[in-house]
């Protein structure tokens, strides 16, 4: 699957994945969500 | 008026959906010193996964934090919109405090102190995020008659073929043609329900006369069409843009027509079949001409097994 085209891309959207899920994380204690 | 807290600023949204040639349309009317569209930020992925309570929002801290959230997002992109030190919590806190709170005023607010430091004539600044059309309600909501769409619509064999490739999208043909399929109903609502508030254009007419098109837009958001706009080799942004994905090459060269039916190339007939059975009522409304000639029908069955392979493949991938 990895030979897809925007492949460059796959690694920067795994980091920016893990920061939105523990930034969630953060607001789900505050209560925000 | 929504409008005159931006200091007449106007706010337009690019909708349907991802892979309809919207980069090569940003990218060509951001050479305008009256127009600003950076690289989306996608709160899409935000939103999709929980449901904000904007009523604690009134509390600074929590919205300090949702604000922190989104800035974070902008630090992520390969072509940021900030230098540093530019930008900070506390100054985009400030600049929206006192309005209505919730994500789409974060987004916005972010927007306007980049536009407002680096596109200072700007009169027009885009989300050019596509997937706003999933929230296009809240928006109309929130900015009443200024929110302003422009609907780039691409033949759906076209950008399905090209969303089979992305993984932002799914890999399967039935599984992209009913997300397709769901954008193009959801935008056709937002057209039938406000009609003067929509402009559509198709790619293929882009492609086909570039100047045209860009005029068209322009005078739809009520700024000069500039010759500039069509020197997409003087953007900065396409230079990096287009090193960056295969998906994104075209996008430092003036329009490549064979790129219309590219498609070709890649897409069994069986999936030409798909798309063209599913997508009938849209191929007729934009004058799309069929290659094949009889309708299928997918099983329930077929269907679910698309949607459980390309999620296993996301799983696999660890992009859900």
């Amino acid at each position: 699957m990895l030979e897809h085209d925007d492949k460059d891309d796959y690694e920067a959207r795994q980091k920016r994945n893990k920061y939105i899920l523990e930034m969630l994380k953060e607001m789900s204690e505050l209560r925000i969500i | 008026m929504e409008k005159e807290k931006r200091n007449g600023i106007k706010i337009l949204f690019m909708i349907p959906l991802r892979r309809c040639g919207s980069h090569a349309i940003r990218l060509r009317l951001n050479m305008s010193e009256e127009f600003y569209s950076p690289y989306p930020l996608h709160i899409i992925d935000i939103l999709n996964k929980v449901n904000i309570k904007d009523e604690e929002l009134l509390d600074d801290n929590k919205y300090k934090k949702l604000i922190e959230l989104i800035l974070g997002l902008e630090e992520k992109l390969f072509f940021r919109w900030f230098k540093e030190g530019d930008i900070s919590v506390d100054k985009v806190f400030e600049a929206i405090k006192n309005d209505i709170r919730n994500i789409h005023k974060i987004s916005e607010g972010i927007l306007l102190q980049s536009a407002s430091l680096y596109k200072p004539k700007a009169k027009i600044i885009m989300d050019k995020s596509l997937d706003c059309i999933n929230y296009a309600e809240d928006l109309i909501n929130i900015y009443g008659e200024d929110a302003k769409f422009l609907n780039i619509v691409r033949d759906p064999r076209a950008q399905i073929n090209s969303m089979n490739q992305a993984i932002i999208h799914d890999f399967s043909t039935i599984s992209n043609t009913l997300t397709w399929l769901n954008a193009y109903n959801k935008a056709n609502y937002l057209i039938n329900k406000f009609p003067n508030n929509v402009l559509t254009i198709t790619f293929e007419e882009f492609l086909m006369n570039q100047e045209e098109t860009l005029k068209k837009i322009c005078k739809f958001n009520g700024i000069e069409f500039k010759i500039e706009m069509m020197e997409i080799k003087k953007s900065d942004e396409a230079k990096i843009i287009h090193s960056k994905s295969a998906l994104w090459k075209s996008n430092y060269s003036d329009p490549i027509l064979e790129n219309i039916d590219k498609f070709k190339k890649s897409l069994s007939y069986y999936d030409l079949e798909i798309i063209e059975t599913l997508t009938e009522e849209f191929m007729n409304k934009y004058n799309y001409k069929r290659l094949t000639n009889e309708n299928i029908k997918l099983t329930e069955d077929e269907i679910n097994k698309a949607k459980d392979d390309s999620l296993k493949n996301k799983e696999k991938l660890g992009i859900c």
